[in-house]
């Protein structure tokens, strides 16, 4: 019963890192296509028209900045609840985007790969829908598996003996000065 | 609390990586609304009058004064495109993805002078990149009238099984001017348009 645990928790720390890793490269990439061409990314987040045209060259420089850095950081596993957060909040306002985009101006266009022709028919809609949700899943597998790890690390963390070798915690280093 | 603090320290370092670049880049932060009403406006002249069927873009190209422009990013244009030459177009199928007129006005203009109208296409009906394109040679001063848009675009071009090539634009106008008409002096007329912005 312990062994299966285990394996299944072995998964868990495999396939998590493994899920938000390919959604955080995809974010830096995708990101990084938008950078290169500005032109083309602004002309496609005016297409869309859900943000006052005054805002569209400040959204179109910042987003892809937002992608790299939130995916760059997921893909690293630094800040990963943090990036997680915002790759998540991307994803869903991305999604209601398109979503709106398509039914109410039939646009099949997304604009999400930039100058990446490549990365645009996994993002065109109808199927980039589909794709996004795709994202957001992997993303809650990438926080399931977190929180296996963190739920089997606390308890083995308390049943492990403190050794010679680990630091003993602050409160009993004070007492230890008090007694000295 | 850390959590909320490191969202917000993401999100500065993405707008102070975005000034650093676009000072870098020498991109504008401005942005010029009646510019883009104007181009909107020529957006939606062009919807109503530039559209063509798969006749006419035929008749016009057998005419001979007649240029073919992909608005089609330049991958899908290497990809493969309509051989207008084979239609009777005395030069091929130009590229000019909307966002690249201005370096493209070098080659465009001398077929202006010329007297050439262009036909402009993209992937399909629902694609608004010849559209979006047609706006930004009307901005620059291309008379709207020579401007025509076959809307079924590549996928059209696709069903009607028209002849095809692939590969890059290599157009350069000092080619076609050794062997050109004479020059057109008068512009063609514009159809009379009440709507269509100044």
């Amino acid at each position: 019963m312990t062994q299966t645990r285990d394996t299944s928790t072995r998964l868990w720390r495999l396939v998590g890192p493994l899920c938000g890793a390919g959604v955080g490269a995809l974010f830096v990439l995708t990101g990084y296509a938008k950078l290169v061409d500005p032109g083309l990314f602004i002309k496609e987040v005016r297409a869309y028209g859900l943000v006052p045209v005054e805002w569209t060259h400040a959204l179109a420089y910042i987003l892809p900045w937002l992608e790299i850095f939130a995916g760059g950081l997921l893909l690293s596993r630094l800040w990963k609840r943090e990036a997680r957060a915002l790759l998540a909040g991307m994803l869903v306002v991305f999604t209601f985007a398109k979503a709106y985009a398509y039914f109410a101006h039939q646009l099949v266009e997304c604009g999400c790969g930039g100058r990446f022709a490549f990365l645009q028919p996994i993002f065109n809609n109808p199927q980039g829908l589909a794709t996004n949700i795709a994202l957001l899943v992997l993303l809650g597998i990438d926080h399931y598996a977190d929180r296996i790890t963190a739920q089997t690390r606390a308890p083995a963390a308390a049943e492990t003996p403190v050794g010679p070798d680990d630091n003993p915690p602050r409160s009993e280093v004070a007492a230890g000065a008090r007694r000295r | 609390m850390r959590f909320t603090l490191r969202i917000c320290a993401i999100l500065v370092a993405s707008v102070l990586a975005a000034v650093g670049w676009t000072a870098h880049r020498g991109l504008s932060w401005r942005v010029d609304r009646a510019r883009v009403e104007a181009v909107q406006q020529h957006k939606s002249w062009f919807a109503e009058h530039a559209p063509i069927d798969l006749d006419t873009l035929r008749s016009q190209l057998a005419e001979g004064l007649t240029v073919v422009i992909d608005a089609r990013r330049s991958e899908k244009f290497e990809q493969a495109h309509l051989d207008a030459q084979a239609l009777g177009a005395p030069i091929g199928c130009l590229n000019v993805p909307p966002g690249t007129l201005i370096e493209n006005l070098g080659r465009l203009m001398p077929l202006v002078d010329l007297g050439f109208s262009f036909i402009l296409y993209c992937n399909s009906a629902t694609c608004d990149l010849a559209e979006e394109l047609a706006a930004e040679m009307a901005e620059q001063g291309i008379d709207r009238s020579r401007i025509r848009i076959y809307v079924p675009g590549w996928a059209g071009i696709e069903r009607s099984a028209l002849p095809t090539t692939s590969g890059p634009d290599t157009f350069d106008p000092a080619e076609l001017q050794a062997s050109s008409p004479a020059p057109v002096t008068e512009p063609a007329a514009e159809p009379p348009s009440a709507d269509g912005p100044p």
